[in-house]
């Protein structure tokens, strides 16, 4: 069952990537960085299965594959922040990223998981993304739920805000009980499919084109 | 509690701190979007009484542009066709010219009273029971009909411009009345207190009120009673008379 769901995830991103390219413009602005980042998960979670399939440890992967995903989701949401203060947080927040994904490194490679740097960077894009839904309530004349960019977000912010309570005893788990830890991972897939799921039904909710 | 527990704690309380947050958003689009909605009503209804408004004055404009035409045109002609005959009958003693010059004077007195009803300034003077009354007397005058009046309560001061069409209206109906009510009398009933209404009814041949002529008409009283916030009601049947109440909304 965990392998077929880890063979899967790659299956949903390239669905996710497929939607967005079709339709990348209910994305925008910096519509781009959302594909990058979606091409670049698509490599990450298909070279993260293989490794899975293999009875391979992926974790230096992910460690790997962390700070790119932050780096190009902060650029994607710095692109949608409408006040000058949330884009200006936004460089600060990308350094204290950048420190205690560093520290972390440290402390936990090879064996561990970059957790705290995981959580703060989390909790960083949760807390914009729910700025950005903030504004797209505000000035949006249709019903919140008939936007695609409402959905994306929710997706996403579901996703970071619920891996908070999942990574943070992650790293105490694995070594305690392996066994209760890959039980919990059963969260990150429900987690992964409701962020890029969001996408998928983002563009499935998009308006109907007027073809000439 | 450990330091696992704490981060376990504070996730969830996260997680549902997130949901909150996005159906407090989900309410609050909803509300502005109604509150929106309103608004844009709000604005049509605006829009839409501009549009009555500038209708109204271009209507009494035009009315009274033709009630200075009645009474200084066709009023000084019918003088000069006066003071002709007066001039022939000075020469030549005749019955014929002497009802002619009565029918003059008729004439012009009649076409004096209308100039001076479709002049929309005697309205500041004039209250619309006031107004109803004379027409009513006039109408006793000319002897075609009957027409009773009766007024219960204290009617309220309408604006001149209410006034005039509302008048209209009155005057309409009980054209209609004399025109299609046969040989029966027409009664005109003024209700003043919280519900004001103008009745008009007569215990005639009736009609069906699906008719499109009649569809027409009544479109066009209701047109004109929506001008000054008023609604008509008509009731009539084949056989049954005909009976119009006009009621503010």
């Amino acid at each position: 069952m965990n392998l077929l769901i880890t063979l899967l995830k790659p299956v949903l991103v390239l669905l996710a990537l497929i939607c967005w390219w079709r339709h990348r413009m209910l994305f925008a602005p910096r519509s781009g960085w959302l594909g990058l980042q979606l091409a670049i998960a698509l490599v990450a979670e298909s070279y993260a299965s293989m490794l899975s399939v293999r009875v391979l440890p992926n974790l230096w992967w992910y460690d790997l594959y962390v700070p790119v995903e932050f780096g190009i989701l902060l650029g994607y949401v710095h692109g949608h922040l409408k006040q000058r203060w949330q884009r200006a947080a936004v460089w600060p927040a990308a350094t204290l990223l950048a420190v205690a994904y560093a520290m972390d490194l440290r402390s936990t490679y090879p064996e561990g998981f970059v957790s705290s740097a995981y959580i703060l960077g989390s909790l960083v894009i949760t807390a914009a993304l729910l700025a950005l839904l903030y504004d797209l309530a505000l000035r949006t004349d249709r019903a919140l739920h008939a936007q695609p960019l409402f959905w994306a977000f929710l997706g996403m912010v579901l996703f970071f805000a619920g891996m908070v309570p999942m990574l943070g005893p992650w790293n105490q788990l694995t070594q305690e009980s392996p066994r209760l830890a890959a039980q919990l991972y059963m969260v990150n897939h429900v987690l992964f499919l409701l962020r890029y799921g969001g996408v998928i039904v983002a563009c499935a909710i998009r308006e109907p084109t007027v073809s000439a | 509690m450990t330091e696992l527990g704490l981060t376990v704690v504070v996730g969830i309380l996260l997680i549902l701190l997130v949901f909150g947050l996005v159906i407090w958003l989900l309410v609050m689009n909803s509300n502005r979007r109604v509150s929106h909605r309103l608004e844009m009503a709000e604005m049509d209804l605006a829009r839409h009484r501009e549009v009555m408004h500038a209708e109204r004055e271009a209507r009494q404009q035009t009315m009274q542009q033709i009630g200075l035409e009645l009474h200084d045109n066709l009023g000084q002609l019918i003088t000069v066709v006066q003071l002709a005959v007066a001039h022939v009958q000075e020469d030549r003693a005749d019955t014929r010219l002497e009802e002619a010059q009565n029918t003059l004077d008729q004439c012009l007195a009649e076409v004096r009273f209308l100039g001076r009803s479709f002049n929309v300034d005697q309205w500041v003077q004039r209250s619309f029971p006031d107004a109803v009354r004379a027409e009513v007397a006039r109408l006793e005058r000319a002897g075609i009909k009957n027409v009773r009046l009766a007024q219960e309560g204290d009617w309220p001061e309408l604006a001149p411009g209410e006034k005039t069409i509302l008048f209209r209206i009155c005057q309409e109906l009980i054209t209609n009345s004399l025109k299609h009510g046969g040989r029966s009398d027409i009664d005109v009933r003024l209700q003043g207190g919280p519900t004001v209404t103008l009745a008009v009814s007569d215990q005639g041949p009736g009609f069906d009120p699906r008719a499109t002529t009649v569809a027409n008409g009544l479109a066009n009283v209701q047109h004109r009673c929506g001008l000054i916030g008023f609604r008509a009601e008509l009731s009539t049947a084949p056989g049954e008379g005909c009976a119009w109440r006009i009621i503010r909304a």
